[in-house]
């Protein structure tokens, strides 16, 4: 099983050079935060918790990169009495006008039992050239890492570097 | 044959199964093969995939591996990992609802959710996972919680099987 040691280095926070973190502080209702774009319907059943987070360059309403994601925890705080995952929309990476260029297989920040912390940089153009995600994880098997994205210019999409099923599933594709 | 759950008590309470996982599925597996040797949890996964005494089964068949486990078959489900895998045994009863166990994230003390019906599971750990701690209160899915789950396999042992 995992170690504490182990544990205790994974969570630590720390920056790689040309690499920001995202905080989930930095994340607000989308039209507080300044994301105006329309939601797909699934996430309508969320909405209250839906988060848009700014990644990239330019930080609040000029970022030209969003993560769209709900938090989990405030809507499981509001409703202590299911006792049922939902059946949460995956986080979508979005541009500024609403074009999906990836989505993430899991929530950020948190997808039970499980936290994220993304980091994302260098800069190519207008864009962030990686997507890093580390994923803590409590249970068998301990911290893992999802595969990196990566701007790809001519797709106008971020492509993930490895291929593992969580990519291929059919509820990633990149639709909002 | 052995009667199942003897076994399973018997190996659960052995003093070196109880923060060793593959201790456990170890003693559980003497039961029905006496002369299988300790192998750590990765060694063992790897063993199983290979072996002809083992039959590979379905992932997402709960109730195939509950049924088989109720008829007094041994199921042994497990994932390597780069570092320490994790190993355990089908407890044989009804498949359940996974979650329901209490775990702390955020600093906060959270009831695990349902996330779908499972075979019952039977495990120790080294680690503090509750979900990988069970006497048949937990699922086989708990112990992974997650998406690595995707990646654990199952076999049973083809002579511990019920005749058609």
């Amino acid at each position: 099983m995992w170690s504490a040691a182990l544990m205790g280095t994974a969570c630590a926070s720390h920056e790689t050079p040309s690499f920001k973190t995202l905080s989930p502080t930095q994340c607000a209702p989308p039209i507080q935060a300044g994301y105006h774009a329309t939601l797909a319907a699934d996430w309508n059943t969320y909405k209250p918790y839906v988060r848009a987070c700014p990644v990239g360059v330019s930080d609040g309403a000029s970022a030209k990169l969003w993560l769209l994601t709900v938090f989990a925890q405030p809507y499981l705080d509001d409703h202590p009495g299911q006792t049922n995952w939902p059946d949460f929309p995956r986080p979508l990476l979005v541009t500024a006008d609403g074009h999906c260029v990836a989505r993430l297989p899991e929530l950020f920040p948190f997808d039970e039992p499980r936290t994220l912390r993304l980091q994302y940089g260098p800069v190519v153009g207008d864009m962030p050239g990686e997507i890093r995600v580390h994923v803590s994880n409590p249970a068998a098997g301990g911290d893992y890492e999802l595969p990196v994205l990566r701007w790809n210019p001519t797709q106008h999409a971020y492509i993930a570097q490895n291929n593992t099923d969580e990519y291929t599933k059919e509820d990633m594709t990149c639709r909002n | 044959m052995p009667e199942l759950k003897a076994a399973l008590e018997a190996a659960y309470n052995m003093p070196d199964s109880l923060h060793s996982c593959s201790n456990f599925v170890w003693h559980v597996i003497q039961a029905f093969v006496p002369n299988q040797p300790y192998m750590v949890a990765n060694d063992l996964v790897r063993f199983l995939a290979r072996s002809n005494d083992w039959e590979e089964i379905d992932r997402d068949d709960s109730r195939k591996m509950a049924d088989l486990a109720k008829a007094g078959a041994l199921v042994v489900g497990g994932r390597e990992e780069t570092t320490n895998g994790h190993v355990l045994v089908v407890y044989p009863g009804d498949v359940k609802e996974s979650g329901g166990y209490a775990y702390s994230s955020q600093g906060k003390t959270q009831i695990m959710r349902s996330h779908g019906i499972y075979a019952r599971s039977m495990s120790r750990s080294l680690g503090s996972w509750p979900g990988a701690k069970s006497d048949g209160d937990k699922t086989v899915w708990d112990a992974w919680a997650g998406p690595k789950f995707e990646r654990v396999r199952f076999w049973v042992l083809k002579s511990s099987k019920p005749a058609k």
